[in-house]
């Protein structure tokens, strides 16, 4: 299913762009394919990372992703 | 209820004011300033981004401390954007009957903003060196 990445901060920096589509039929297999396309300073980043599907906090990473679902990848927060 | 995400300037006063009750026997007050250091280093820019939720979760926590018992009010504002030493990143107050209640929520709203609001922090150091914090 070709879905939209958004990265964030730290993400964004380690990928190099901002926003990307990619094939994915679930969540663990899109972590695993921009890992694999952006190499190893992203998949640091991506063990420390949450996500939403659509908006929601992704709980179940096997879950499928329907296709045009965007998902954020979030670095930890550091506000304050 | 103040409860923003703003790209300007912070005054932690006006949050002050936002919480006065004629019921509130205390307000508490928190700044959060950018220091020129961290972890031993030197620190010269701190800029901070914010994902599009930010603003809603600033209200949402703003809304869910404002509903505690013994709480008469909450401000609450994240700044985002460059920031310099000294500039207030972080304003919030509380005021409630009490003493007691108005340290621990006015507390306890700093630690909940920390660890909920999506918003991330990029320092750069004197050498030109740069992280995003938190971040492996």
């Amino acid at each position: 299913m070709t879905v939209t990445v958004r990265y964030f901060a730290g993400a964004r920096a380690a990928a190099g762009v901002e926003t990307e589509a990619r094939t994915a039929a679930t969540l663990e297999d899109l972590v695993r394919e921009i890992a694999d396309a952006h190499g190893p300073r992203l998949e640091k980043v991506l063990t420390a990372c949450s996500f939403l599907v659509d908006g929601a906090q992704a709980h179940d990473p096997s879950a499928a992703l329907a296709p045009g679902t965007v998902v954020d990848v979030l670095p930890p927060f550091a506000g304050g | 209820m103040i409860a923003r995400v703003v790209d300007e300037p912070l005054s932690v006063a006006e949050h002050e004011d936002a919480v006065a009750d004629k019921a509130a026997g205390a307000v508490v007050s928190f700044s959060g300033v950018v220091r020129d250091h961290d972890g031993g280093r030197s620190v010269t820019e701190l800029e901070y981004v914010g994902h599009p939720t930010a603003a809603d979760v600033i209200r949402e926590l703003a809304e869910e401390f404002a509903a505690r018992p013994g709480v008469q009010a909450v401000a609450v504002s994240h700044r985002i954007g460059l920031l310099g030493i000294g500039d207030v990143a972080l304003a919030c107050a509380v005021s409630a009957a009490h003493r007691g209640a108005a340290f621990t929520a006015c507390a306890e709203l700093v630690d909940e903003v920390k660890k909920r609001l999506p918003i991330w922090k990029r320092q750069v150091f004197t050498d030109g060196e740069e992280e995003w914090v938190a971040c492996p």
